[in-house]
């Protein structure tokens, strides 16, 4: 670059409109940059590589138990029940959740001490599962006896219990590797059981086990055979369906509301991340604004240096390089600490997550590389090409 | 490079009755020719060099470098021309007052490489120049000003060195030393002069004399 053309053309130019315009710049960049991260991980959390279509498809039913009314409710389903829900439009398949029949109780050894605690299961078959887990399988004759609950459960334990009692957080892999003794007791006979959390569900809020293994041990050990089902677990057609809701509501039973929940919290999240994101588009064109601004200035200032260098032999195009080259330094300077900010906010957030049994597959991303690159690329040409016009609108 | 004129009325002339060798007429200067182009003030001299080093384009008829009509040049087109085949000393000189005098002369000497730093400073020398190109612009004389701007055009390659009035401020002395400078330079390049001014002299050997 040539050294004098520079000293020529800026020096009647305060840097403070470009000081202030790059750390806008770099403020919408980051937030923009960080929302789209942030996003993407909520898509991955709450999509669990599932299509959102997959994910909405089952509902939980259960039949609403109120308080002070006098007429006491029976809340298992019966029979023919069952039947006048399988025979309503929505419904694709009907799965029992059947509960267990018989007494249990968990022996866990954690960090050094010994819990224990009376326990329930549940068993849905396993076309109705988010996840089949490997070793998922129980055959009559094992003792090792795979179990799979709740994610929420895990997010209760994290987030409540753990920080009010000084426990460490427990992740999903370390959950899986707890040893736990289950005994199951009924009829006057008992069985032990090594069981292990072989996955985590999403769609159940509960404990599950396999079905075969709730069909047996109900069997062998359960104190009331003829057991209903409190809860069913249906594949609907269409979940937006509004017939659903007018059928639950007039049968006066309820679903489950965690998957709602869960999307609404997601819904939520995804508001704000796109109010902040737009917040950090905003700063971005404010900043380009002023870069714009600023270099119209210097063409418009220095109209007898600018010229004279034309009459000097100077082409618009070596003047316009010598403007936008101080740009360029600047904008890969934004760039440069751009991304460490960002390295340094998004491994911040994915431990954050990690840290409270959320797992990410995800890493600093190439999406987000790429939007960096093209965003900078574009501020880039829009100011080139904005500097040549108004040199040759001005001189020419 | 040859230059020429064809029925050219400046529009500010348009309505004047004037007597002009050049205004109106078909006229062309030669490569490597010294002209004279006389006459007193507000007649079209400066003008006449704005047009052949394209600032200005307000004129009726055509001007031609070679083959080219001087209204049709692009602006980078332009540029060239500037750096390589004309040369020009303004008569209100037009230098950066915020740059040394050495400043100003490399800023031009930059685009050909045809001088390097140490070929100014000796052509400075030859001006009586040695330590005033140190200094900015702004402090110095008139005089010394004139002398940075003929430095200033005689960095480059040339076929044709304008000068408007460029002697105007210069005492004797200094005028001989800018004369004989210049003289040299034109000849090592073959170049031509035109140059501009107010009463007849013999400064170069001219070989053509034109009332403007």
């Amino acid at each position: 670059m040539n050294n004098l053309l520079f000293r020529v053309l800026w020096k009647r130019k305060s840097k403070w409109e470009l000081v202030f315009a790059s750390i806008g710049f770099l403020i919408g960049m980051f937030l923009f940059l960080f929302c789209l991260q942030v996003y993407l991980d909520m898509d991955y959390i709450f999509n669990s590589g599932l299509s959102r279509e997959k994910q909405l498809d089952y509902l939980i039913i259960s039949k609403k138990v109120e308080l002070g009314t006098t007429t006491i409710i029976d809340p298992a389903f019966h029979e023919e029940e069952i039947k006048e829900i399988k025979s309503q439009s929505f419904v694709k398949d009907l799965g029992l959740v059947l509960p267990n029949a018989f007494e249990a109780q968990a022996v866990v050894d954690v960090f050094g001490r010994g819990f224990r605690t009376e326990l329930f299961f549940e068993a849905v078959p396993d076309e109705f599962l988010d996840v089949i887990p490997e070793n998922w399988e129980w055959e009559e004759g094992e003792t090792r006896l795979p179990v799979m609950i709740s994610r929420d459960f895990l997010l209760l334990y994290n987030f409540g219990f753990s920080q009010a009692r000084g426990f460490p957080l427990v992740s999903e892999d370390l959950i899986k590797s707890v040893p736990i003794t289950v005994e199951i007791r009924g009829r006057g006979a008992g069985q032990r059981f090594k069981a292990q959390v072989a996955g985590l569900s999403d769609r159940v809020a509960s404990i599950l086990v396999p079905y075969t293994f709730m069909k047996w041990a109900n069997e062998k050990y359960g104190i009331n055979k003829n057991l209903s089902p409190m809860r069913l677990i249906i594949a609907v057609k269409d979940r937006t369906d509004p017939e659903i809701v007018r059928f639950i509501e007039s049968s006066n039973y309820e679903t489950s509301k965690e998957k709602l929940r869960l999307s609404d919290a997601g819904f939520t999240i995804k508001i704000i991340l796109g109010i902040l994101g737009l917040i950090g588009i905003f700063l971005i064109i404010l900043a380009l604004v002023v870069f714009l601004t600023t270099f119209r200035l210097i063409i418009l200032k220095n109209v007898f240096e600018i010229r004279l260098l034309l009459d000097l032999g100077y082409r618009s195009g070596d003047l316009v390089k010598t403007i936008v080259s101080v740009f360029a330094i600047l904008l890969l300077i934004i760039t440069i600490v751009d991304s460490v900010f960002l390295l340094l906010a998004v491994n911040f957030f994915h431990n954050f997550l990690t840290g409270n049994g959320i797992g990410i597959a995800q890493t600093f991303g190439f999406q987000l590389i790429t939007t960096g690159l093209l965003i900078i690329a574009f501020v880039f040409f829009v100011n080139y090409l904005g500097l040549l016009r108004i040199v040759k609108k001005n001189y020419f | 490079m040859l230059l020429s004129l064809n029925n050219c009325m400046p529009d500010a002339l348009k309505d004047s009755e004037i007597e002009s060798d050049v205004w109106g007429r078909e006229l062309s200067f030669r490569p490597g020719e010294c002209v004279q182009l006389l006459a007193p003030s507000a007649k079209g001299k400066t003008t006449l060099i704005s047009y052949l080093y394209g600032i200005r384009f307000d004129y009726s008829g055509s001007i031609r470098l070679d083959d080219s009509d001087q209204k049709a040049l692009k602006p980078d087109k332009w540029a060239l021309v500037r750096r390589e085949k004309m040369a020009v000393v303004f008569q209100d000189l037009r230098l950066f007052d915020d740059l040394s005098g050495l400043d100003n002369i490399m800023i031009k000497a930059r685009l050909t490489n045809y001088c390097q730093k140490e070929d100014v400073t000796a052509l400075g020398g030859r001006l009586g120049m040695k330590s005033a190109l140190d200094k900015h612009v702004r402090t110095l004389s008139w005089g010394e000003k004139q002398r940075v701007a003929i430095l200033r055009a005689l960095v480059q390659p040339f076929d044709w060195l304008l000068l408007d009035e460029p002697f105007s401020h210069l005492d004797a002395d200094n005028r001989e030393r800018a004369i004989e400078l210049i003289a040299g330079e034109v000849k090592k390049r073959k170049a031509g002069i035109l140059l501009t001014c107010l009463d007849e002299n013999r400064y170069f050997r001219y070989g053509m004399k034109v009332k403007v």
